[in-house]
């Protein structure tokens, strides 16, 4: 049922992995195995750091659990559509016996990765060596095996009872109906004796079984059902009773002993044993449990048990306890000396309260609510378990870790260089069709309304002017009135810092144009025919200036998302200002949300959402720079630029670690 | 001793031991006053403890072992050659989302009992990750840029991309430092068993790789990466208006006086670069006029390589296998730094 299963070091090392399947032994070995992409989407992108909800990929279920002292993360992969019940007791049991059984090699192994300038000597060369044997030699695959097996016992009778239950009912109801076979009165009596008889009766399928399966093992192995299970006996008992008999003859139970009822039955017995009888009597009842899994079965005798390896760990444990209840007797100072040499486990009590300080920093700079509280959420769940080292307090773990938490969201996954996209569509068009002139490269601003879209729609403008390239602007806001004369003024001015710089025209073809059709059009078709005409006229770049428009009102996302269907713009770029707090998540969600909603309807063409961002009026926020992390956090999407301030020289680039600093100061 | 022991008490025992030994320039009136004495004990405490704070704080990459790092985009290869490397194994790899670091004994290729201590360093290729280069990358004196090489074709650009920054921080660290070794940059052709046609038999780890395939997998690197480093070079190169950093948001000076003193403390370690690296000169990397040519990065050394791994082995047999040649010119290309 399950499909694959991993034992993995933050570092990337499998240290124990095993598929189930064919199909996804070969997918795990590609890098577009589920696992990978729950690293990369939850993991790094900071995302889903939720245990509980786990990870679904292409049809696979991904659940796992971590261990931050040892850098471990266990992953189980299912099919999605099987609702499995005992995967998260799977991991953590896992889990326990996993790191009980071979923490000191762990220890080792873990130690020899992160030595920084410690010289290592030949012996932890070998650490994953020795880890790999031992894994070998403890026979953990066997230990895994069982451990699945017994879930998956235990979570059958759950429903099985049920069955029998209702089985029982149905029985009692066709008593009622033909009331000739026996009164009342009678039943118990009837009810206990024939229990017996059916324990006797099956006593004797299992003799018959053992003896024709594994030559006579059976005899000395007949279980006694514990009183837990006498309840669906009582079922089947009832059951019997349809034969009306007050004795059963030897005959009789020859002539209900045929093989295929008894096996239906059957698999529900044992499975129900193995779950009912712990481990501890597992050798006896498992003899015939076995027989009918060939995982290795001769070994698995002299397996030790999942309590045993629990109980070496729970004494290393007590022996840890014991210590540090003698700490804690003695002052204060000891409780420094348990830091300094970095015994102080972290645990969720002693983050609660500095992530939720943490927390409420990081909205007193402006980050939207739920931002702040999923960043700290994936902090804390990171540092969970993790040793306190040295002098360092938690609040300095948790700002480190924070820091380090904020950088990753902040660095954009995909390349921010413009330029180069630029150049490199231009040389591939030309290439594809050498004649006809190259294909423009198309820039479309969104964004709510009065956020600045045509002022740094002028400001790209400049950029673009100044690296050698010819832009056309298409005024495609054909509501607000006045949009298309503030574009011919920017395009004026442009124009004239172009001649006074320089960068003039030099065959009489102008380096910026304006593209407008009036007002009250379709602004599809104006992008549309802006294009063909960049294309015609051989501009590099099209700019493309859209009415702003509130998120939530839906004919005008439509109209976008018909605009981005029609062109198929090379970036789409929304433009938000600094100031938003927790509105941020919500322009930016829904603007991504019905470009992919509206403009995949065909479905032919690849969906579309936001590109990018231009972050706005960044000269009015001081150091309250959350919308840069709410902004960057919701899309996954990099800030390309930042404008700060009203003339054209006015756009920068983000700097990460200013953006970090200001937000942790 | 000429010198009255009341005074000399009163100042810092790491004055007294300075001051002793030379009793014929203790009679100089000065050092009499004991005002002076307290001044100058006290002088040369915050001195020690100065040069004591700096040397902890600047590392030079010259001290301690050879410090090897591995870069390169996501999937190509690095966590498999440093296991391979480190432990003498090939496990299978997820993507990595902590870098290892390891210092281990890299015994010589010539099989001749010779090693020497390396330090290496496998820095995880996610692009959300790449930060954690610059925190490596001072210390910093070979690195392996591993490629996928059956990979490039596809990813050639996203490739490219990478290595700027990486040059940029190399060559503006070796011309800062005034070295005059240049630090050397192996662009590694990883995978290369996977060009190789009939595939090579899995009883090798690393596989015999064929001369002529090795050949090839540094002659499509070298090519495609020069081809889209030149196109990068015409975009990025040229003399064209560009777009400045962002400077520092206003209003967050890095804290008090004590927490600048004593480096940017806890708050910000991995933001502790300093804002001298901030604007750093991509320039460096671009050379003259014309197509970009790998030998115009100044303080940098770039070679190719090729190597291969052959096909992790699933089964957990102990048994030795033969070595083939599939490592070798990383393996020489690190043991001759």
């Amino acid at each position: 049922m399950l499909d694959h299963v991993s034992i993995s070091h933050q570092n990337g090392l499998i240290l124990w992995s095993r598929s189930f399947t064919p199909t996804f032994a070969s997918l795990s070995q590609t890098s577009a195995s589920p696992v990978n992409a729950l690293i990369k989407e939850a993991f790094i992108e900071g995302k889903a750091r939720n245990e509980e909800e786990g990870f679904e990929k292409d049809g696979y279920s991904v659940r796992w659990t971590m261990e931050n002292g040892l850098g471990l993360v266990f992953v189980v992969v299912f099919p999605a559509l099987l609702p499995l019940t005992y995967i998260p007791e799977l991991l953590q049991r896992t889990k326990q016996l996993f790191i009980s059984l071979f923490q000191p090699y762990l220890q080792s192994l873990i130690d020899s990765l992160a030595a920084g300038t410690l010289v290592l000597s030949s012996a932890s060369t070998t650490a994953l060596q020795i880890l790999k044997n031992q894994i070998e030699e403890d026979r953990w695959e066997a230990i895994f095996n069982r451990c699945l097996k017994t879930l998956e016992g235990t979570r059958k009778p759950a429903r099985t009872p049920v069955n029998l239950h209702r089985q029982a009912q149905l029985n009692a109801a066709s008593d009622a109906s033909s009331p000739a076979l026996s009164d009342t009165e009678n039943t118990p009596v009837t009810a206990e004796e024939i229990a017996k008889n059916v324990q006797a009766l099956k006593t004797k399928m299992k003799g018959g079984r053992g003896r024709g399966g594994r030559g006579g093992r059976g005899e000395g192995l007949s279980p006694s059902p514990s009183p837990s299970r006498k309840t669906p006996n009582n079922a089947t008992a009832k059951l019997m009773r349809k034969w009306g008999d007050s004795k059963v003859s030897a005959d009789d139970m020859a002539a209900l002993d045929f093989s295929a009822p008894a096996d239906t039955q059957a698999p529900v017995e044992t499975e129900g044993l193995v779950s009912n009888d712990a481990l501890g009597v597992r050798n006896a009842s498992g003899a015939y449990e076995v027989a009918d899994w060939d995982y290795k079965r001769s070994k698995e005798d002299d397996l030790p048990s999942e309590e045993e390896i629990l109980a070496k760990r729970t004494n290393n444990l007590a022996l840890n306890n014991k210590n540090e209840e003698e700490k804690v007797e003695t002052t204060a100072w000891s409780h420094m000396f348990s830091r300094l040499t970095g015994k102080k486990v972290l645990t969720q009590e002693d983050l609660l309260p500095v992530l939720a300080e943490m927390e409420k920093h990081l909205m007193s700079k402006n980050v939207a609510k739920d931002i702040a509280e999923k960043m700290c959420e994936s902090v804390g769940a990171a540092l969970v378990g993790k040793k306190l080292g040295g002098l360092n307090s938690v609040k300095s773990e948790v700002q480190n870790a924070l820091s380090v938490s904020l950088t990753r969201v902040l660095t954009p996954k995909t390349s921010t260089d413009i330029l180069l996209e630029i150049q490199r569509k231009r040389s591939q068009s030309s290439l594809a069709s050498p004649d006809a002139p190259p294909d423009p490269y198309a820039l479309t601003f969104v964004g709510v309304n009065g956020v600045g879209k045509s002022t740094n729609l002028s400001k790209v403008c400049f950029w673009l002017l100044q690296n050698g390239l010819r832009v056309l602007i298409a005024a495609c806001d054909t509501f607000r009135s006045g949009a298309v004369e503030q574009l011919r003024v920017h395009v004026r001015n442009l124009g004239a810092l172009g001649s006074e710089m320089g960068i003039d025209e030099q065959d009489g073809s102008k380096k910026i144009e304006l593209f407008e059709r009036g007002y009250g059009k379709d602004a599809a078709g104006i992008a549309k025919d802006a294009i063909a005409y960049a294309k015609e006229n051989r501009f590099d770049v099209v700019l493309i200036d859209t009415a702003g428009r509130m998120q939530d009102n839906e004919p005008l996302m439509r109209a976008l998302a018909k605009l981005v269907a029609v062109n198929n713009p090379d970036k789409i770029i929304f433009v938000g200002e600094a100031l938003v707090g927790n509105e941020a998540v919500d322009q930016l969600s829904k603007f991504d949300r019905s470009l992919k909603d509206f403009s995949g309807a065909g479905g032919v063409q690849k969906r579309r959402g936001i590109d990018g961002i231009i972050l706005t009026k960044f000269d009015t926020i001081d150091d309250k720079v959350g919308a840069a992390l709410s902004m960057t956090y919701v899309t996954g999407q990099p800030i390309l630029f930042v404008g700060c301030g009203q003339t054209y020289t006015d756009l920068r680039q983000l700097r990460v670690n200013h953006i970090v600093q200001a937000l942790l100061s | 001793m000429s010198v009255p022991q009341g005074k000399v008490i009163s100042t810092d025992t790491a004055a007294t031991s300075e001051v002793e030994p030379i009793s014929s320039l203790l009679a100089h009136p000065l050092l009499q006053d004991p005002k002076f004495v307290a001044a100058a004990g006290g002088l040369v405490v915050l001195l020690i403890f100065l040069s004591l704070f700096r040397s902890g704080k600047k590392t030079s990459r010259r001290s301690g072992p050879t410090t090897v790092l591995l870069v390169g985009p996501s999937d190509s290869g690095k966590t498999s050659l440093f296991a391979k490397l480190v432990h003498n194994s090939y496990p299978q790899t997820h993507t990595s989302i902590q870098p290892s670091i390891t210092t281990f004994p890299f015994s010589s290729p010539f099989s001749d009992g010779q090693t020497k201590p390396v330090k290496l360093v496998d820095l995880p290729g996610h692009p959300r990750l790449k930060d954690e280069l610059k925190k490596y990358v001072k210390e910093a004196s070979v690195v392996v840029f591993v490629i996928d090489v059956q990979a490039l074709v596809r990813n050639s650009a996203a490739v490219a991309e990478e290595i700027p920054p990486i040059l940029t921080a190399l060559s503006n660290l070796s011309v800062t430092t005034q070295t005059f070794e240049p630090i050397k940059v192996l662009f590694l052709a990883h995978k290369t068993d996977l060009l190789v046609r009939p595939t090579p038999s899995n009883d090798q780890s690393p596989p015999d790789l064929p001369e002529t395939s090795l050949a090839t997998a540094k002659d499509r690197v070298k090519s495609i990466l020069t081809r889209e480093m030149d196109k990068l070079k015409s975009s990025r190169g040229g003399s064209g208006g560009k777009i400045e950093g962002m400077s520092r948001v206003s209003g967050s000076s890095s804290g008090s006086f004590f927490s600048r003193l004593f480096g940017s403390g806890s708050a910000n370690t991995s933001v502790g670069l300093g804002e001298g690296d901030e604007e750093i000169d991509e320039n460096l990397i671009w050379g003259g006029k014309g197509s970009f040519d790998w030998n115009d990065v100044e303080g940098v050394e770039i070679s190719f390589g090729a190597s291969g791994l052959g096909i992790p082995s699933n089964d957990n047999s102990q048994k030795e296998k033969e070595q083939g040649n599939g490592l070798d010119e990383i393996k020489n290309f690190i043991w001759e730094v």
